[in-house]
């Protein structure tokens, strides 16, 4: 009830300062501060009211972004959300740097075998599916109806290559909120991490494929291959630079570890934009290191590699639920609902072929490794989630194909929304059906001594 | 490139250099200027636009609600220690010799300054109103990091003059904050209440209200016992939001949030929580806000020299007679035998120190208000601060001794 009256007096306040002060007096800059600190606490007690329904936490966050956003009342308006956008992505590169450091070397070893067959299977099966729904339907699909043949089937592609995209920031937003530990928790954060990584190389080929399909001279785009392949590359070594100062700092000095990280996350994130303008202004040149990459593998360094993984993870742990709901709040705010209205119903197809498609990709790896009943029906649920780096990905094909790419990016977008909004359900029922969350670990907890 | 390894290299030395050195080899006023976190400031203003340019004015921009939030701490830190039973076991003189020592130092430093700023440099009145009342704000204020070190090294217990010298460290700063939030309350154009009459009074008020507000707001949100990541989630929400809406009216963030924390703290509820929770907040919020702050100052011209030296020569005569008079009014009524001995005159000798209060002060003041006044004043309160905490322990020390709270030979 306390609460209840807190969020009434919160949104009194907002009101207060949004409609008392005459244009023009208010001190411009402050109005990122105060909507940040607003969005901070409703954003937070939706998600508490939520989660009393039995939905997690962060879809509350995303519902309020989304209300008080831009397309809704406008209270967190399109300027701010652009203003935060530095604030986000350093949430971004913190979130990743918890991905990485839940990755445990001797757990993924361990589940090895089915994280490896999940992954081929449903990658096959959804890129596959996707594409050959998508051309089959095409007459149904506005920006695929008309095009010729080889184009079509370029475009189809590449929705195949962007349902392959997962959300590892959802992924261990859930993870947290729910405190899950186990098997099923361990494959399903191994799976969509290698998937988010899997995908930008798949994604290279198909754009480079595209090229050669809707191209004049119909040749193969090698260049863009080797760049991004270069990316990968670079990434992942500026990840192991990066964790390795971390776990010497923490061994050396340890102190300001807060700080610390978020110091290393804005740095990671500013000189990778910095190194991208830098390469594109004396050398024309497009490369682009990717900082939720970089973060990813810091954290995977500090936990698999040195002995500072623990306080990694435990400094993490303590700070990070500001940082969920920043982050999950500022993407329901930034969620594109003009594209989702103007192309809502294609959308909803991709999105249910999509979700069938990876249940039964997911199904099948299970089956073949061997993993429990419960396992297989419910690791599907957990894959559903999308956002990140696939938003990314849609800009990319927006630029490089001027005749269709806008409108293939928006209709991404609108699947990305749809998945963002109702994937985190799936994987929280899925962590309490497998029983890997935390009523789950307590009542085991409770039981052993009885055992 | 080189900007970013220059700055990546810069903070990880000074990490270093502040994990080996500080509590172990240097100096205690050295030590002393460690703590105030003057270093971090000069961190920050060489990752700025003036030297390496790592943090450029749009990434500032991009940056002003974690720096609005490091203000909003420092004022929620203050006021959350300003819990009403844990003052009523002091003497109740204890507070008026506070106010005297702060209220006589603000007035000493802030006429003169006042009138330097208007006449010699020609500021317009409100901005030389506005400075000098910053510099007499400043000025009131006194840090506590140097007596507390000094207590902890001689090991002193049982020692009535340390004890007033840190009640007044402690509370004095309120009302420096408060006159800082009421030279802030000049800036807004147009009155709240729409009657033209005493805005400032009205826009102090107004601050009042909301850090109330404020208070009651974060006393609802914790009166429920929540885990300690969702308290930090509220304290830090509350913060955020009360510094945005105060720089959103152009109002003080750090006199917002004292009232925030004096509400919480006076209220039933999670205040032993909140308190151990800032506690742990405080220093790495206060790094970040200082390197922030250090990147947004701007030095200003040689002016700043004079008015530091002026302005530390002030500050002194502030304490002496500000402390002269608080020993008069501390001094314990008992008859002679059951009274604690009486303060020595040079009380305000061990009030010397400023710490980053003041340095919050002056930094909230250069985002609301620059000019090329702002910036003489962050440069001279800047080094006052610098040479004020190296000057503090001696000072703090020859205070003591003359209480005879330290004796020469056990002295370490």
């Amino acid at each position: 009830m306390s609460r209840l009256v807190g969020l009434l007096l919160i949104c009194a306040l907002i009101v207060l300062a949004r409609f008392a002060v005459p244009v023009g007096l208010a001190y411009p800059p402050a109005q990122a501060t105060m909507i940040f600190g607003f969005l901070l606490l409703t954003a937070h007690l939706a998600g508490d009211l939520l989660s009393h329904l039995g939905l997690p936490r962060i879809t509350g966050y995303i519902l309020a972004g989304i209300l008080l956003g831009p397309h809704a009342l406008d209270w967190v308006d399109a300027r701010t959300v652009t203003e935060l956008k530095l604030i986000d992505d350093l949430a971004l590169t913190f979130i990743a740097l918890a991905a990485g450091g839940e990755l445990r070397l001797s757990e993924l070893r361990r589940r090895r075998r089915c994280i490896s067959l999940t992954v081929q299977v449903q990658s096959a099966l959804v890129l596959l599916g996707v594409a050959a729904t998508s051309l089959a339907a095409r007459s149904w699909i506005p920006f695929l109806d008309g095009l010729p043949l080889s184009d079509a089937v370029a475009v189809a592609g590449l929705l195949g290559v962007f349902a392959l995209a997962r959300s590892p920031s959802s992924a261990i937003a859930i993870i947290s909120e729910a405190k899950a530990r186990g098997p099923f928790t361990d494959m399903v954060l191994g799976v969509t991490v290698v998937m988010d990584v899997l995908v930008i190389v798949v994604f290279a080929v198909a754009v480079s494929v595209a090229r050669t399909l809707v191209g004049p001279d119909g040749s193969f785009d090698v260049a863009f291959l080797t760049t991004v392949a270069l990316e990968l590359a670079g990434s992942l070594a500026a990840g192991v630079v990066v964790g390795w100062l971390i776990s010497l700092y923490i061994r050396r000095v340890g102190a300001e570890l807060a700080v610390f990280l978020l110091a290393t996350c804005f740095l990671v994130t500013f000189s990778s934009h910095q190194f991208a303008q830098f390469l594109n202004r004396f050398y024309d040149a497009h490369f682009d290191l990717e900082p939720m990459l970089i973060c990813m593998v810091a954290g995977f360094w500090v936990q698999n590699f040195s002995t500072a993984g623990e306080r990694l993870m435990d400094k993490i742990d303590r700070s990070s639920l500001p940082i969920y709901v920043v982050f999950f709040s500022l993407t329901g705010a930034a969620l594109d609902l003009g594209a989702l209205r103007d192309t809502w119903l294609v959308a909803l197809l991709l999105v249910a072929i999509r979700a069938l498609l990876i249940w039964i990709g997911a199904y099948a790896g299970a089956r073949l490794a061997g993993d429990p009943p419960a396992f297989r029906r419910m690791s599907g649920l957990s894959f559903v989630t999308q956002a990140g780096v696939s938003l990314g990905l849609a800009g990319i094909v927006q630029r490089s194909f001027p005749e269709w790419g806008a409108a293939l990016a928006t209709t991404i977008v609108a699947v990305i929304s749809l998945n963002q909004v109702i994937g985190p359900a799936g994987f929280k029922i899925a962590l309490s059906v497998v029983g890997e969350d935390r009523q789950a670990t307590a009542a085991r907890g409770n039981a052993s001594p009885e055992a | 490139m080189v900007q970013i390894i220059l700055g990546l290299a810069l903070l990880l030395l000074i990490a270093f250099i502040g994990h080996r050195a500080t509590f172990t080899r240097l100096p205690i006023g050295a030590r002393l200027l460690y703590l105030t976190g003057t270093e971090y400031i000069l961190v920050g203003f060489a990752l700025g636009d003036e030297l390496i340019g790592l943090l450029d004015e749009s990434t500032l921009q991009s940056l002003t609600p974690l720096f609005s939030l490091g203000l909003g701490m420092v004022g929620l830190i203050i006021g959350i220690q300003l819990d009403r039973t844990k003052i009523g076991q002091f003497p109740q003189r204890y507070l008026w010799a506070t106010l005297l020592q702060a209220l006589v130092t603000i007035v000493i430093v802030f006429a003169p300054c006042y009138w330097f700023l208007g006449t010699v440099l020609g500021a317009d009145d409100t901005t030389a109103l506005l400075g000098g009342l910053v510099l007499g704000a400043t000025a009131g204020c006194t840090a506590q990091s140097a007596l507390a070190l000094l207590g902890r090294e001689n090991g002193l217990r049982r020692a009535p003059v340390l004890e007033l010298l840190q009640y007044i460290s402690a509370l004095d700063a309120v009302f420096g904050l408060a006159l800082f939030g009421f030279a802030l309350c000049l800036l807004p154009e147009y009155a709240p209440l729409g009657v033209p009459t005493a805005r400032a009074l009205q826009w102090f008020l107004l601050s009042i209200a909301l850090g109330v507000a404020m208070g009651v707001l974060l006393h609802l949100l914790t009166r429920v016992r929540c885990p300690d990541e969702e308290l930090l989630l509220f304290v830090v929400g509350v913060a955020l939001f009360g510094s945005g809406l105060a720089l959103y009216f152009r109002l003080s963030p750090l006199l917002v949030n004292l009232v925030v924390g004096l509400v919480a703290a006076n209220l039933p509820g999670a205040k032993t929580r909140i308190f151990n929770l800032l506690a742990s907040l405080e220093k790495p919020f206060y790094v970040l806000f200082l390197v922030l702050a250090g990147a947004i100052w701007k030095p200003g011209s040689g002016w700043a020299l004079g008015l530091a030296a002026g302005y530390l020569a002030l500050r002194l005569l502030g304490k002496l007679a500000g402390g002269y008079l608080a020993a008069y009014a501390a001094a314990d009524p008992r008859p002679p035998g059951l009274a604690d001995p009486h303060p020595p005159a040079t009380l305000g000798l061990g009030l010397l120190s400023q710490g980053g209060v003041v340095l919050a002060m002056v930094m909230s003041y250069h985002q609301l208000a620059p000019s090329k006044v702002t910036g003489l004043v962050v440069t001279a309160v800047l080094v006052a601060v610098i040479l004020n905490e190296l000057a503090a322990p001696g000072m703090a020390r020859r205070v003591l001794r003359r209480a005879e709270e330290i004796a020469r030979e056990t002295e370490r």
